[in-house]
């Protein structure tokens, strides 16, 4: 079975290296481009035609919100939101939702401390395993 | 790993300053005049809204805290201005230049010292009076989120009018399958082929996702199945609502709204009714819950429901997270929720529908949103440990085990807390009634037991137990005498991370014997297999016990195979084990040189550069692909170079494994010389000096039997009989001696006596006698020469065979064993007055540096001191001279011959080389002469323990030894000089064959 392909939007460079280098350490995952709005998002969705999409909420340009409203109408991917913002109950939370998002998760926190171990076993890895049907390690 | 902190660290200071500029531009374009009411000052608001929320994820990503409390506290403050609650006046404007300041600073300190800074108080409270309470923000927010145009669908604008016209005009015609009795053939064939036409434009313009739901929808049709038919107009509604936000036009939605409210109203009553059962039970409220809830939720927003719809989604994604935790809040909670959506079927059916009470909604919600915050705490404190966290702690990684969720999180709790230690109490409750119920009460009184697991130690079940104390060692330690006065059944240690502790237990001497360090002695045995881990776990030096001899308990009088731990505990451990042990550290240098090889492959680099080139400033995501693989490529070598370094020292440590004192074996000597000159009637005063010296396991095997032959000669003949030492004017009794000196890497071990010495007229007399020289020659020879003759085979000086001699070892045979360990023996001595033999030893001679190389299958090793190069040859560079193949290096020729055809192994491939490709050759040295040897593949250098070889591969001639690899195949050690001779009549075969048939054309 091809891996799942996986298209990471998020606004800072920082969290880009950070959520990519998580996606990377799981060798079952293939992340196949980063965006860095929303607007490069839908273009890079629309060529790309990733499995599973992780999206940020707060952005310039265009939301992760916006997005998800276009992507909801354009795409299979399915929608992770990785946003602090977005937690349990907030409006934006309830938003994503609406629009269809499979799991909500929050921000990276403590990277530096992270090590490969611990990364395999990250929430967002957990997330997208879950998205996309793998089996989630315990 | 580094060079991502590293990378990330720059990032970090990059994008900082990015905000920081942003920030200073916007809140000094906003100062001068009161920006809250037109769109500019919209815009800018939500700019510095999300600059300060970027901040506080990036100082949250790289863990500094001080900085993600300022910046969460300008975004607060940020959140009220966007939700219009706040103008962005000097009032506001001024502390948030306050907050960018900080900010700035403690980036700064953060890029430059990579470590956290502290927030100054005074301004985190100013910004809390700004902000406000959280929960009124977040009401605020609820309230009035940010409305902003939708960015348009702006692709195919032609046939998106198109297609909204059709979804506009089409949606009574799908309506017409909800009445599936009265659908006649050509009704459905009406409504299908409408789907259909929708289903073909969604693909046409690209809207996968609704063009998936006209095909749900045709097939539900075609099944005549009604709830699916609902369930995907449902969705056609919720997708048209999108398609007419997004291209500004009516696409229908609010009409298939109305068409459906009947049936929307109906399925909400089904549902809310499954929803009601489900949540009866909080144990059964899972995923289908969860899934229903989001269903019922999308049904209330076309019923134009939002607080409803709300709640439900927030019940949902609580519920989502929180019911496997089992926390005890949660029943309450869902009844709560049961109650609010209990009335939710009948409110929808009023005219108009009528929503949730906001008041009340809102109040459940921030429960709701309280409850998820505390239960993931929680949860992230059961969290389960890893190795390394416990190794930090001085834990044993085997707690893993019995460390449940609670244990856990009462564990996180005890190692939080900086008032107490955690200590591991070791107990045998089996014995005493009062010492085991003195312990229970003991463990509920002053110390929290976290968790407990048994343990084997010695024929018999121990409970450990790990507490958690306010108290010192030293109180705990009386509490457990009075409990145990005794001292045997229960023990304490403090539990710290590595050598932290040490000079705490080394300050209290008197508590040797009575502590923990019995216990660790005795469960040495028990250690050694299940779980290697728990050496790290070994008790300080200072604990052990000065009543325990430090090499080995007296019950393991001589035993070669004791390694001494340098935490002073003793393991046992096989030698066939360490071998492993090795043999598996070598397979792993293996891999790493080959990860190595591929990490640093030039090709890739090449590969890179070139892409790099032809991007040049072009499409920006495929240089973002690229920098990943340049990233990853970067992080790939870090890792290499670090696992190069830490293989190396394990190999290190490894060796250690194999290094025991010499007093191992020397030890076996005392009884030996006591039973020896008893026999004898003699009287011998044995020292032993260096015994600390550290050599090779292997060496302690090897050289056992040529030194007690040795002692035994000492005292057979060198030693004489007190009479006659009296007689000789010396004392009675003798002194024989075994030391050992370690000289850089090498050991001289010396046995000396003060007997009579050798005399040399009585060894050329027996020389000549046993045939060994002739009369007249051993006359010309050299005292030392001639006593070198008592290493010669089947030589004795004695004139009786004595009940210690004749064994059938003789000197020859010690200097045998000794040459093969690599060393030399020399003789001092002196008639009258004693002799000494020096054995000079290489520390680890077991350890063999070699080339490794195959031939056919087999992995060979050369050692590397016969080795002076290897180099490559193509084809054409063979030549016969003088009947040899040869090749021509460095201006000299040298004779070259396949290694295969030397050990007579089958040889394959051609000889003389012929075709492409280069041919390696080892240059093997002998004194002055060098041979070239043929070999198929180079492996590499390594370091090889020789094991004494099977007596039937040490017949086989160039053989010196056998190791073995970490796939367990086998390596032949070939002996250098043997090899050479092999060689070189393997060439003068060839060389004689050749001369024999017709000479090969050479050019």
């Amino acid at each position: 079975m091809a891996k799942p392909t996986i298209l990471l939007v998020d606004d800072s460079v920082l969290m880009r290296t950070i959520i990519g280098d998580i996606v990377r350490s799981d060798e079952d995952l293939d992340l196949v481009g980063a965006a860095e709005n929303g607007k490069v998002a839908l273009e890079m969705v629309k060529s790309l035609k990733p499995d599973i999409v992780l999206l940020d909420i707060e952005m310039p340009e265009m939301s992760g919100l916006e997005v998800m409203e276009h992507l909801s109408l354009t795409s299979r991917a399915k929608v992770i939101i990785i946003s602090s913002v977005a937690q349990v109950g907030s409006p934006e939370a309830n938003e994503a939702r609406a629009l269809g998002a499979v799991e909500i998760i929050a921000k990276p926190s403590g990277t530096m401390s992270l090590d490969l171990a611990h990364k395999k076993g990250h929430d967002i890895v957990v997330a997208i395993r879950r998205a996309a049907g793998l089996p989630v390690r315990s | 790993m580094s060079e991502l902190i590293e990378t990330l660290w720059r990032q970090f200071g990059v994008e900082a300053g990015e905000h920081f500029d942003a920030i200073e531009k916007l809140l000094s374009a906003s100062s001068g005049e009161d920006g809250s009411g037109e769109d500019g000052g919209a815009e800018r608001v939500a700019a510095l809204f999300r600059s300060f929320h970027s901040l506080k994820g990036a100082a949250r990503a790289m863990d500094l805290f001080a900085m993600e409390a300022v910046a969460h506290r300008a975004e607060t403050i940020l959140g009220r201005v966007r939700g219009g609650a706040l103008a962005l006046t000097g009032a506001v404007g001024d502390p948030l230049l306050e907050a960018l300041d900080a900010l700035r600073g403690l980036a700064d300190l953060a890029v430059r010292e990579r470590r956290d800074g502290k927030a100054d108080p005074d301004l985190l409270a100013r910004l809390d009076a700004l902000g406000g309470a959280s929960e009124a923000v977040a009401a605020v927010k609820a309230a009035l989120p940010p409305v902003k145009p939708p960015t348009r669908l702006h692709d195919n604008e032609k046939l998106l009018t198109l297609f909204v016209g059709l979804l506009h005009d089409g949606m009574a015609t799908l309506t017409r399958a909800l009445d599936l009795a009265a659908l006649d053939a050509d009704g459905f064939r009406s409504v299908d082929d409408t789907a259909e036409r929708l289903e073909i434009a969604c693909e046409r313009l690209n809207f996968l996702p609704f063009a998936d739901v006209f095909r749900r929808f045709r097939a539900g049709l075609a099944a005549r199945d009604p709830d699916a038919i609902l369930r995907e107009l449902q969705a056609v509604t919720l997708a048209s609502a999108r398609v007419g936000r997004l291209s500004g036009r009516d696409a229908g939605s609010a009409i298939l709204a109305t068409l459906l409210a009947d049936h929307n109203a109906q399925a909400l009553a089904r549902g809310t009714a499954r929803a009601l059962e489900l949540m009866a039970d909080p144990a059964a409220a899972g995923e289908e819950l969860a899934g229903l809830l989001d269903r019922l939720a999308a049904t209330l927003d076309i019923l134009a429901l939002p607080r409803a719809a709300a709640l439900l989604r927030v019940i949902a994604d609580v519920t989502r997270r929180a019911a496997p935790l089992g926390h005890e809040d949660w029943p309450g909670l869902l009844n709560d929720g049961r109650a609010m959506v209990a009335g939710l079927a009948h409110q929808a059916t009023l005219d108009p529908p009528e929503d949730l009470d906001a008041a009340a909604a809102a109040a459940l919600e921030g429960r709701l949103r309280r409850f998820v915050d505390a239960a993931s705490a929680a949860a992230e404190a059961r969290r389960p440990f890893t190795v390394e966290e416990l190794t930090a702690f001085g834990l044993d990684a085997g707690l893993l085990r019995f460390l449940s969720p609670d244990s856990a999180a009462d564990l996180r709790a005890a190692v939080a807390d900086p008032t107490v230690t955690l200590y591991e109490v070791t107990a045998f409750l089996e014995t005493s009634a009062e010492v085991a119920s003195g312990f229970v009460s003991w463990l509920g009184g002053k110390v929290r037991a976290i968790t407990n697991w048994p343990e084997f130690i010695d024929g018999k079940t121990w409970l450990r137990v790990l507490v958690a104390s306010a108290q010192g060692l030293d109180p705990l330690r009386d509490a457990l005498s009075a409990i145990d006065p005794s001292g045997q059944f229960l023990h304490i240690r403090r539990c710290a991370p590595s050598a932290e502790d040490e000079p705490d237990e080394a300050s209290t001497p008197d508590m040797a014997g009575e502590g923990d360090a019995p216990l660790v002695a005795e469960s040495a045995p028990t250690m050694a297999h299940p779980v290697p881990a728990r050496t790290t776990a070994a008790p300080s030096p200072a604990t052990q016990p000065p009543d325990i001899p430090p090499a080995l308990p007296p019950s393991a009088p001589a035993s070669p195979r004791a390694l001494t731990a340098p935490g002073g505990g003793v393991l046992r451990v096989p030698g066939e084990v360490v071998d492993r042990f090795m043999a598996r550290i070598d397979g792993m240098v293996l891999l790493s040189g080959e990860l190595n090889g591929v990490a640093n492959d030039l090709r890739l680099e090449q590969a890179l550069a070139a892409l790099t080139e032809r991007l040049g400033a072009g499409d920006p995501e495929l240089r973002a692909v690229q920098e990943a693989v340049e990233h990853h490529r970067r992080a790939l070598l870090d890792l290499d170079a670090q696992l190069s370094r830490s293989v190396d020292r394990l190999r290190e440590s490894a060796l250690d494994l194999r290094v025991v004192p010499i007093d191992t074996l020397f030890n076996q000597f005392p009884r030996v010389v006591r039973e020896l000159a008893r026999v004898q009637g003699k009287t011998v005063r044995f020292t032993l000096d260096g015994g600390d010296v550290r050599i090779d396991k292997s060496m302690v095997e090897t050289l056992y039997d040529p030194l007690m032959h040795m002692v035994r000669n000492a005292i057979d003949h060198g030693v004489e009989s007190p009479a006659e030492r009296e007689a000789a004017g010396k004392p009675a009794q003798a002194t024989l001696s075994l030391r050992a000196v370690q000289r850089n890497s090498r050991v001289v071990v010396e046995i000396a006596d003060d007997g009579r010495g050798i005399s040399t007229e009585a060894v050329r007399a027996k020389a000549v006698r046993n045939g060994l020289i002739g009369e007249e020659d051993s006359q010309r020879l050299s005292p030392e020469s001639v006593r070198d003759f008592i290493f010669a085979s089947g030589f004795s000086t004695a004139d009786s065979v004595t009940e210690t001699s004749g064994r059938g070892v003789g000197m020859d045979v010690v200097r045998n064993a000794i040459t093969r360990l690599g060393g030399s023996v020399a003789t001092r001595t002196r008639e009258g007055a004693g002799t000494a033999f020096a054995i000079d030893l290489p520390l680890s001679a077991a350890i063999l540096r070699t080339l490794l190389l195959q031939v056919g299958d087999q992995v060979l090793a050369i050692p590397d001191r016969f080795v002076e190069e290897v180099c490559g040859f193509t084809a054409d560079a063979f030549h016969v001279v003088s009947g040899r193949w040869t090749v021509l290096r460095r201006n000299r020729v040298l004779p070259v011959v396949r290694l295969a055809d030397a050990l007579g192994f089958p040889a394959s491939g051609d000889w003389p080389p012929v075709g492409e490709g280069q041919r390696l050759i080892v240059v093997l040295r002998q004194g002055d002469r060098r041979i070239g040897l043929e070999i198929d593949k180079l492996l590499r250098r390594g370091d090889l323990f020789v094991r004494e070889s099977h007596p039937g591969l040490a017949e086989v001639p160039g053989v010196g030894g056998v190791s073995l690899l970490n796939d367990g195949r086998i390596v032949i050690i070939l002996d250098g000089d043997e090899l050479y001779r092999l060689a070189a009549a393997a060439q003068r075969r060839a060389a004689e064959g050749m001369a024999g048939t017709p000479q090969p054309l050479v050019s």
